[in-house]
C-alpha cells in the first residue's frame, strides 16, 4: 500500500511540477495569503471570486488555484491576529490570545516565526496522512454520528470553558453567553426563528467573522483608543535577533506543535468540526497539560504554536472525507466540488482511480504550495513586524477600514458591517469589566452543532439518553468531560483543605 | 461634414440596435441566490449557468448562498428584494412545498414572485448503505413492517423536496419510522454510509456513492424511470401506481419585475441550457435540462403547490 501511494506521489509531483499547474498553485497560494492577511476578507468569497476565472482552466490547474487559496490563507490570518489582535479568520481567533501578547512584549517576530514552523509542521503532517490513511481515516471519521460528535462538542466546550485566565465564574458566564449568541437564527431542524426579533437579516444568525473581528479586534481598539500612553513606542523597537525564535522557544513549543498536529488532524475527519473547533481545543488542551498555566494568555510561545499547528493540519485533513467520499466537511470544500462538477468531473469515491492526476496532482501541489508558502513568508516576516513602527493613529483606523471592507465584501450585506460593530463595542463593555471575549466565541461556534446533534441523537434514540454511555466513542469523551470536572473540584478540594490563603482573584491586565 | 454624417449615422444605428432590443439590462452585476448551503445539490447549477450567463451577458452573475428553514429564508430574501432583474432566485421544488409546510410564510410562494423559465428537472432517491441487506423496495417495506416504531429515515431538511417524498411514501405504504432531518444532502449521505440512519432521501449528488457501490439506490421518485439511473426502479413501478414526485429547478425574480428584462432573462436561459459546458456540467450533476415559458412555470407553480398542500393535508402534516 505505502509503495503504491509513493509511486503514485511521484506520478502527482510529476503534475504538479508540469509549468501551468505550478504556475496556478503560485497563483493560488500568493492570492490565499494576501486573503489571509486582508482582516475580514474570507476565503470563500475569494474563492467565489476567483471561480469564474477557473472555468477556462484545465481542471487539475483550476482545483491546484483554488484549493491553494484554502491553505494559503491560513498562512496570513495568523499574522494579524497576533500583530494586531485582529482575527481576520475565525481559526486564529485563539492565536490572538498568546499571540498579541507576545508582540506587546516586543516578540511578535518570534511568533510569527514560531508561526510558519507551526504551520508547515502541521499542514506536512496533515497531507502525510491524507497519502497513507485515506482510506482507513474516512471509515473511522463515519462511525462519529451524531451522539459522538454531541459528546465531542461537550468535552469542547468544557475544556474551552476554562480557555482564558481570571475568575472561572466570568470564563463559564461568558460561554454562556456564547451559547445564547449561537441560538440566534433560524432553528436547523424545523426553521423555527428563534431571537431574531423578527429582522430578517439575523434569520440566518449571527456572522461568525463579525463575531470574532467584533469581540477581538475592535474591541481590543476601542479600549487601547482611550490609552495614554502610546503603544506603538515599545513594540517599535526590534531588533532583527527578535525575530528568529531561539532554540529555546523551539523547543518549549515542539511538543506542543505535535500535540496541535494530532488534534487538528482528528478535528478534520469529524463531520462539522473543522479549523476552527480544531485550535480552540488544542488550545485548551495546552492550557490543561501546561505545568504553568497561568502563562497562558500573557503571551507563552505554546498558546500559539498548538492552535497553529492545529489549524493546518485540519485544513489539509479537510480534503480527506472531501476527495475520498466526494462529501464536502465544510462551504469552502463543497464549493471545491462544486468546481470540479462545473468542470464535468463527478467527484466522489471513484475520483482517485478516474482521476488520478486531479487527486495526486493535488496532493503533491500541497507540498509545493507549503513549500513556496514558508519560502514567501519567512522573510517577509520583518516586513509585516515593520508595520507596527506605523503610528497607531494610522494603523488602527486603516486596519478598521479594511475590516469593514472585508465583512461587507463576504455578503455585500451592509447589516453585518453594523454587527461587528455593535459586537465591537459590547466587547468593549464586557473587556473593561474584566471579562475575556474568546469563551464567547467558542460558545458560539460549539452550541449549535451541540444542540443540533443533540436533538438529532434523541431523535434516533428515541428520547433515551443511554445511548450516549452505550457508543464506545461518546462513552469516552464523557468520561474526559467526567475526568475534567473531577480534576477540577479535587484541585479545589486540596486546596481549600490545606487551608492556603487563596491566591488573589486575577485581574484582567493586558 | 462627412464625418459628422458618419457620426450621426452611428448614433442613430446604435439607437435602432437598441430600440429593437429595447432593454438596457444588465448594466451591474446580477446576483443569483440559491436557497440551499454551497454543495448542495443547485450549487453546481448555479455556478454553471451563472457562468453562461455573465459570458453572454459581459457582467457578473454572483452566485449567493442564502441557506435555511426549507429555502424559505432566500425566498424571503429574494421576495423583498428590488424587482429590477439583478436579484435572480434559483429555487427547487422546495418553494412550492414550504407553502403548506410554514403557516407564517412572510412572502406568497407564486404572486410574490415573477416566474422567468423553469431550468432543469431531477428525481430524488431513496438510498440505504448496503450493509443494510435490502436489495429491494419490497425488502425495504418487509424490514420496516417487521420492526415497526423502529427504523429511522434521513431527510436532507423539513421542508426540502426529498422530505415530501418521504412524506408521501411513509404515507403511501404505512409504515412507522422516525424522521431525522439533516441540514443538506452532504450530511445526509454522510448520515447513510455512516449508518446514522436506516434509509435516506437524497438527491442526485448521491449518484457518485450509488457508482462506487457504498450506496444503494432503491428507487427513484419521478414517474419515468430516470436517464441517470435507469435500472432504479420507480416509486410508481414499486409502491402506488401515479406517484410522482419530482424536482425541478426554476429562476424566478421578485414580483413586478420589468417583463422585457424577464423574457430577456428568459431568452438566455433557454440558449445557456443549449450550450455543450452546460449540457456536460448537467450531466455530471443528474440533472436533465428543461426551460419553459414564464407562463408555464407560473402554471407548474401553482398545480405544485396546490398539489403538495393536498398531499401534506392527506399525510397529516400540518403547518408550523
Amino acid at each position: 500500500m505505502f509503495a503504491t501511494a509513493i509511486a503514485d506521489l511521484s506520478h502527482g509531483f510529476g503534475v504538479a511540477f508540469q509549468p501551468h499547474n505550478f504556475l496556478a498553485c503560485l497563483v493560488g497560494v500568493l492570492m490565499g495569503n494576501l486573503v489571509g492577511v486582508l482582516p475580514g476578507m474570507g476565503v470563500m468569497a475569494a474563492i467565489s471570486i476567483l471561480l469564474p476565472v477557473t472555468f477556462s482552466m484545465p481542471p487539475v490547474a483550476a482545483i491546484l488555484m483554488l484549493a491553494g487559496i484554502y491553505y494559503g490563507a491560513q498562512y496570513g490570518g495568523a499574522i494579524c491576529s497576533i500583530l494586531l489582535n485582529l482575527p481576520c479568520h475565525p481559526p486564529h481567533a485563539v492565536t490572538c490570545l498568546d499571540g498579541y501578547p507576545l508582540t506587546q512584549q516586543g516578540k511578535g517576530g518570534t511568533a510569527l516565526g514560531i508561526t510558519m514552523m507551526a504551520s508547515f509542521v502541521g499542514a506536512s503532517f496533515g497531507i502525510t496522512e491524507m497519502i497513507f490513511f485515506a482510506p482507513v481515516l474516512v471509515r473511522v471519521a463515519l462511525k462519529f454520528g451524531p451522539p459522538e460528535i454531541c459528546s465531542l462538542m461537550l468535552l469542547g466546550l468544557l475544556a474551552g470553558s476554562t480557555l482564558t485566565r481570571g475568575s472561572p465564574l466570568k470564563g463559564v458566564a461568558m460561554t454562556t453567553l456564547g451559547l445564547t449568541l449561537g441560538l440566534v437564527g433560524s432553528d436547523a431542524l424545523n426553521g423555527t426563528e428563534r431571537f431574531t426579533f423578527g429582522l430578517l437579516d439575523l434569520a440566518d444568525g449571527i456572522d461568525v467573522v463579525a463575531l470574532a473581528l467584533g469581540l477581538f479586534g475592535i474591541a481590543e481598539f476601542l479600549k487601547s483608543v482611550n490609552k495614554i500612553v502610546p503603544l506603538h513606542a515599545s513594540r517599535a523597537k526590534l531588533r532583527l535577533r527578535d525575530m528568529r525564535p531561539s532554540r529555546a522557544d523551539i523547543k518549549a513549543a515542539s511538543i506542543p506543535m505535535l500535540r496541535g498536529t494530532i488534534i487538528g488532524s482528528l478535528c478534520a475527519l469529524i463531520p462539522g468540526t473543522g479549523p476552527t473547533i480544531a485550535s480552540f481545543i488544542s488550545y485548551a488542551t495546552e492550557k490543561k497539560l501546561s505545568k504553568t498555566p497561568e502563562r497562558f494568555g500573557r503571551g507563552a510561545i505554546e498558546g500559539v504554536a498548538a492552535p497553529e499547528a492545529s489549524t493546518h493540519s485540519a485544513v489539509q485533513g479537510d480534503f480527506i472525507p472531501t476527495m475520498s467520499l466526494g462529501i464536502p466537511g465544510d462551504a469552502v470544500m463543497a464549493l471545491l466540488l462544486a468546481a470540479l462538477t462545473i468542470q464535468g468531473i463527478s467527484p466522489g469515491p471513484q475520483l482517485i482511480s478516474d482521476h488520478p492526476d486531479i487527486f495526486w496532482g493535488l496532493i503533491a501541489s500541497f507540498w509545493v504550495g507549503n513549500i513556496l508558502l514558508v519560502v514567501l513568508n519567512v522573510p517577509l516576516i520583518g516586513l509585516w513586524v515593520k508595520l507596527l513602527t506605523v503610528p497607531y493613529k494610522y494603523l488602527y483606523p486603516s486596519a478598521l477600514f479594511f475590516v469593514c471592507v472585508g465583512v461587507y465584501s463576504t455578503n455585500n450585506d451592509l447589516f453585518q458591517v453594523g454587527e461587528t460593530l455593535a459586537i465591537g463595542i459590547a466587547g468593549y463593555v464586557l473587556l473593561t469589566l474584566g471579562f475575556h471575549p474568546a469563551p464567547i466565541l467558542l460558545g458560539f461556534v460549539l452550541g449549535p452543532r451541540f444542540e443540533e446533534n443533540l436533538r438529532r441523537t434523541m431523535l434516533i434514540s428515541r428520547g433515551d439518553f443511554a445511548v450516549f454511555v452505550e457508543r464506545p466513542i461518546s462513552a469516552v469523551f464523557l468520561a474526559l468531560c467526567v475526568i475534567l470536572i473531577g480534576t477540577q473540584i479535587y484541585l479545589k478540594w486540596r486546596k481549600d483543605s490545606v487551608e492556603e490563603p487563596s491566591a488573589p482573584a486575577p485581574i484582567f491586565d493586558s | 461634414m462627412k464625418l459628422s454624417r458618419i457620426v450621426l449615422s452611428v448614433i442613430l444605428l446604435c439607437g435602432f440596435a437598441q430600440s429593437s432590443q429595447a432593454l438596457d439590462y444588465p448594466t451591474k452585476f446580477v446576483r443569483l441566490i440559491i436557497p440551499f448551503p454551497p454543495g448542495g445539490g443547485s450549487e453546481a447549477q448555479a455556478r454553471t449557468l451563472a457562468m453562461q450567463l455573465s459570458k453572454m451577458w459581459n457582467q457578473q452573475v454572483i452566485v449567493e448562498n442564502r441557506p435555511g428553514a426549507g429555502t424559505t429564508i432566500g425566498a424571503a430574501y429574494v421576495a423583498n428584494s428590488a424587482p429590477d432583474g439583478y436579484t435572480l432566485y434559483l429555487n427547487s421544488v422546495s418553494h412550492t412545498v414550504a407553502a403548506s409546510l410554514y403557516s407564517n410564510l412572510r412572502y406568497d410562494p407564486v404572486k410574490s414572485f415573477t416566474p422567468i423559465s423553469r431550468l432543469s428537472t431531477s428525481p430524488f432517491i431513496l438510498l440505504v448503505n448496503p450493509s443494510l441487506g435490502v436489495n429491494s423496495m419490497a425488502d425495504l417495506l418487509a424490514l420496516a413492517r417487521s420492526k415497526p416504531g423502529k427504523l429511522n429515515y434521513g431527510t436532507t431538511g423539513v421542508g426540502a423536496g426529498p422530505y415530501l417524498a418521504a412524506q408521501m411514501m411513509v404515507a403511501t405504504t404505512k409504515i412507522d419510522a422516525r424522521h431525522v432531518p439533516f441540514n443538506g444532502s452532504g450530511p445526509l449521505l454522510t448520515a447513510v454510509l455512516g449508518n446514522v440512519v436506516d434509509f435516506g432521501f437524497g438527491d442526485p449528488s448521491a449518484l457518485p456513492s450509488i457508482k462506487a457501490g457504498t450506496l444503494k439506490a432503491l428507487g427513484v421518485t419521478s414517474i419515468k424511470r430516470s436517464a441517470i439511473l435507469p435500472d432504479v426502479p420507480t416509486f410508481d413501478e414499486t409502491i402506488q401506481k401515479g406517484f410522482d414526485m419530482a424536482n425541478w429547478s426554476s429562476i424566478l425574480a421578485p414580483a413586478n419585475t420589468p417583463p422585457e428584462i424577464v423574457n430577456f432573462i428568459n431568452q438566455s436561459i433557454a440558449t445557456a441550457v443549449k450550450s455543450p459546458e452546460m449540457i456536460k456540467a448537467f450531466a455530471a450533476q443528474g440533472f436533465e435540462p428543461a426551460p419553459s415559458s414564464p407562463e408555464e412555470l407560473r402554471e407548474l407553480m401553482i398545480s405544485e403547490v396546490k398539489k403538495y398542500h393536498d398531499v401534506l393535508e392527506a399525510a397529516g402534516v400540518k403547518p408550523q
